[in-house]
C-alpha cells in the first residue's frame, strides 16, 4: 500500500497568522484565567514547555508574557474539512480529522496505490493535491510517501528538514522500507520517554540498530508495546486507514398516478420507500438520523417535511409511522402526483441499552419514539423535562431549565 | 349465614365494582344495620411485587395492601396545602426506585421540580405534560398510558370540572386500569363538602387529606400534620384514619437530593 502523508503543524496558529500579526509567543485557546485548555502555541511558547491540552493558567505560569488568543474552532474546522474535501477528489482512500480537538487534526494520509493513470506519478499527484489546498489551508505542509503510515510520517519529517516536498520512500516489500528508516535517530520512534530513555541507556541511536534485534527478545525485555516499535522499525505497520466517510444520503422517490389527497394512499407508497431505502442502510450496518419527504403537489407549490429521528435507525416501520404523524398532523394542501423519501445524517445503529443500575433504561428508547410522535401530534411544547440548572439562583426561572423531550431525549446518547 | 348463590355473588361483585366495597353491607341480625364490610366480598389482595409504597409506614398499613395495588388509580383528595403533592411525589419517588417512568399531568403549570427532586424524584425519568386545555391534557395522558411504556401519572386536577372533562377524566382511569399503569389524581376541594369528586365511582381507592397542625420547631414552622382517611378501598377496608408528618423541605435537606440532578445531563 502507498500512502501520501500531508502534515500542518501548528495549523490553528498559522490561520490565526494569516489573519492578523501575532507575536512570536502565542498560546491559542482562551484567556489564562478561563477555565479551559491550550489548543495550539507557537514553537517559541512550545520551547517554555506550553504544551496542547494544557490548562491556560499553567500555560501563562510557563510563558506569563505570551499573546493569550481566545480559539476559533468553527473557522480551523471548517478550513480543514474543505480541504478534506477538495483532497476526496483525489483518492477515495482518505484518512482525516476536521475536529480541531483531535489528536490528529491537521493530517492527512491518503491511499494513493493504483492512481498513476489517472494523476501521474506520485510526486506529481503530491503536487497537484497540495496545490488544490493551497488555497484553503495556510502554509507548506510536510509531506512525504511511504509504504506504511509510520514510513510516510517519517518521509515527512525527514523531508520537511531537508526542504523536499515530498520525499518518497521507494515502493517495495516491508525490507525496501526499512532500510530507509535505518540510519534515522531512534527519537523518531512513537515512545513514551521511559522507553526512549531505556533505549539510549542499552545503546541504541538509529532505528537500524533496534530493528537489527530479534523481536522475541526485544517483547521480553519490553512488553508487547516494544513488539509493536520494533515492528515499525522494521517497515511493519499494519494498522489500517480510518476512512473519513462522507454522510450517507440515501434518496427514493416514487411517482402517484392519478394524484391522491388521501393519507391512507401515501402511508403505502410511503412503506414501500422507506422499506427500501432501510434495506440499504441495515446492509451497511448503519442508521438514519433524519428524515426529509418532499411531496410534489398537483397545482400547488411542493411541500418539504424535515423530521429528526430520536436515534439513528433502519427500521422502516419507525421511520413509517413518524412520517406518517407529520402527514396527518400537516396534510398536504392538495392532491400529491410525486413522494420522494430522503434519509440523512447516518451513523452506527444504537444498540438496546440494558437497565442494569437504572431498569428504565431498558424502555427509554421505545418511549422516546413515542414522545417524538406525541410531539407531532400535540405539538413539542407539551412534553417537557426539567432539569436542575443552578438551586441557589436568586430568581426561580433560573434554578430550573426546561427541555423538550424532544430535543433532549431520555436515552443517553 | 346462608350460603350465597352465584348469582347474588355476582350481583355484590357488581355493585361493588360500580358503587365500591363499602356500599354492600351485610347484616348481621334481620332489621339492624351492620356496620362492617362483608370480608368475604373483598377482592384478595394483590401479589408483594405489585404494591408500591406510599413512602408512610402508617399509610401502607392502612391501606390493607400493603401500598398502592398495581392498575389502580388513586385519588388524593384535599384542601389547599393538605399534603396532595408531597404525596404523590412521595410515591412517584417509590415508584421510580423500582424501575418506574413516570409523568406529571401539570394543568396550572405549578409543578415544582426542586420540591420533586427533594422528595426523592428522578427527574431523568419524569416527564411534565403541559396541555392546552385540559381535553388536550386527558389525551395526551391516554396517549402515553396506552403506549405501555409509562408506568405512573399523577395528574393535578384544576377545581372546577365540565362534564365533558370528567367524562374524558373517566376514559383516562378506564386507559390506566386496562394498560395496568398506575394514576394518581390529586383532586381539589375541602374534604367537608360533602360533593363526592369527578371520580368517586371509577378510582379504585380514595384517600381525604386535611391539615391538622403545623409542626414548629421552636419558633419555626418545619411542616404539618395530615390526617388521612381511607375513604373508598377496593383492597381494604374503607373508614380508616391515620396521621402523616409531611415536612418540608429547608435549604439543607434540598441539597443531597437537588445535587444528583444539576449541573448538565
Amino acid at each position: 500500500m502507498r500512502l501520501l502523508y500531508l502534515d500542518w503543524p501548528h495549523l490553528p496558529l498559522l490561520i490565526e497568522r494569516q489573519r492578523v500579526a501575532l507575536p512570536e509567543l502565542v498560546v491559542i485557546g482562551g484567556q489564562p484565567w478561563e477555565q479551559d485548555c491550550v489548543l495550539d502555541c507557537s514553537p517559541a511558547a512550545a520551547d517554555l514547555g506550553v504544551r496542547r491540552g494544557q490548562p491556560l493558567g499553567v500555560a501563562h505560569r510557563l510563558a506569563p508574557e505570551a499573546h493569550f488568543l481566545a480559539a476559533d474552532r468553527p473557522a480551523y474546522e471548517a478550513a480543514m474539512k474543505r480541504a478534506l474535501d477538495t483532497l476526496a477528489n483525489f483518492s477515495p482512500s482518505l484518512e482525516g480529522e476536521a475536529g480541531c480537538d483531535g489528536p490528529h487534526f491537521g493530517r492527512v494520509l491518503i491511499g494513493i496505490e493504483g492512481l498513476h493513470r489517472l494523476w501521474g506519478d506520485e510526486a506529481t499527484l503530491c503536487r497537484r493535491a497540495l496545490a488544490a489546498v493551497a488555497q484553503l489551508l495556510p502554509g507548506e505542509p510536510r509531506a512525504g510517501i511511504g509504504n506504511t503510515r509510520f514510513g510516510a510520517h517519517l518521509a515527512a519529517v525527514v523531508g520537511a528538514r531537508r526542504g523536499v516536498a515530498p520525499e518518497v520512500i521507494p515502493a517495495g516489500e516491508a525490507s525496501a522500507e526499512a532500510a530507509y528508516l535505518a540510519p534515522l535517530p531512534i527519537g523518531l520512534l512513537p515512545a513514551d520517554e521511559e522507553t526512549q530513555q531505556r533505549l539510549r541507556v542499552l545503546g541504541f541511536s538509529r532505528l537500524g540498530q533496534f530493528a537489527a534485534l530479534s523481536r522475541s527478545a526485544v517483547v521480553a525485555r519490553f512488553g508487547q508495546r516494544g513488539g509493536e516499535l520494533h515492528d515499525l522499525a522494521r517497515g511493519l505497520d499494519s494498522r489500517p486507514l480510518r476512512l473519513r466517510r462522507p454522510l450517507e444520503r440515501l434518496r427514493a422517490e416514487a411517482e402517484i398516478e392519478p394524484p391522491v389527497d388521501e393519507i391512507e394512499p401515501l402511508r403505502f407508497v410511503l412503506r414501500h420507500l422507506s422499506t427500501a431505502l432501510c434495506a440499504q442502510l441495515a446492509a451497511r450496518g448503519a442508521g438514519a438520523g433524519r428524515a426529509l419527504l418532499e411531496l410534489e403537489l398537483d397545482h400547488a407549490p411542493p411541500q418539504r417535511l424535515e423530521q429528526a429521528l430520536p436515534e439513528p435507525t433502519a427500521a422502516a416501520g419507525l421511520i413509517e409511522r413518524l412520517l406518517l404523524a407529520r402527514l396527518t398532523a400537516q396534510p398536504p394542501p392538495a392532491a400529491v402526483n410525486r413522494l420522494a423519501l430522503e434519509l440523512t445524517g447516518s451513523g452506527p445503529v444504537a444498540g438496546q441499552q440494558l437497565g442494569l443500575f437504572s431498569p428504565q433504561l431498558a424502555r427509554a428508547a421505545r418511549l422516546d419514539w413515542q414522545l417524538a410522535g406525541l410531539a407531532i401530534r400535540f405539538g413539542p411544547d407539551r412534553l417537557l423535562r426539567a432539569q436542575i440548572a443552578d438551586p441557589e439562583a436568586s430568581l426561580s426561572e433560573q434554578r430550573v431549565a426546561w427541555q423538550r423531550v424532544t430535543e433532549v431525549p431520555l436515552r443517553p446518547r | 349465614m346462608p350460603s350465597r348463590t352465584p348469582q347474588l355473588a355476582s350481583a355484590l361483585t357488581r355493585l361493588e365494582t360500580r358503587w365500591g366495597s363499602a356500599a354492600v353491607r351485610l347484616g348481621q341480625v334481620s332489621g339492624s344495620l351492620a356496620l362492617a364490610p362483608a370480608p368475604a366480598m373483598l377482592p384478595a389482595s394483590p401479589p408483594v411485587d405489585e404494591v408500591l409504597p406510599t413512602g408512610f409506614a402508617a399509610l401502607d398499613a392502612l391501606l390493607g395492601s400493603g401500598g398502592l395495588p398495581r392498575g389502580v388509580s388513586v385519588s388524593l383528595r384535599g384542601g389547599r396545602s393538605s399534603g396532595k403533592t408531597a404525596l404523590a411525589l412521595h410515591c412517584l419517588a417509590q415508584a421510580q426506585v423500582q424501575g418506574a417512568i413516570g409523568a406529571f399531568l401539570d394543568f396550572g403549570g405549578v409543578f415544582d421540580p426542586l420540591e420533586a427532586a427533594g422528595r426523592g424524584v428522578d427527574l431523568r425519568w419524569l416527564l411534565v405534560l403541559r396541555p392546552a386545555n385540559l381535553l388536550e391534557g386527558f389525551e395526551l395522558g391516554a396517549a402515553l398510558i396506552n403506549g405501555r411504556q409509562l408506568d405512573m401519572l399523577v395528574v393535578d386536577l384544576p377545581a372546577r370540572l365540565t362534564a365533558r372533562d370528567e367524562q374524558a377524566m373517566r376514559r383516562l382511569v378506564a386507559h390506566a386500569r386496562r394498560q395496568s399503569a398506575r394514576l394518581i389524581v390529586l383532586e381539589q376541594g375541602a374534604v367537608e363538602r360533602s360533593a363526592p369528586g369527578a371520580l368517586a365511582d371509577t378510582l379504585g381507592l380514595r384517600l381525604e387529606l386535611e391539615q391538622r397542625a403545623w409542626l414548629r420547631a421552636g419558633r419555626d414552622v418545619v411542616g404539618r400534620r395530615v390526617r388521612v382517611r381511607v375513604a373508598k378501598n377496593r383492597f381494604g377496608s374503607p373508614g380508616r384514619e391515620a396521621e402523616l408528618e409531611i415536612r418540608y423541605l429547608v435549604d439543607g435537606e434540598h441539597g443531597p437530593a437537588v445535587d444528583r440532578f444539576a449541573g448538565p445531563a
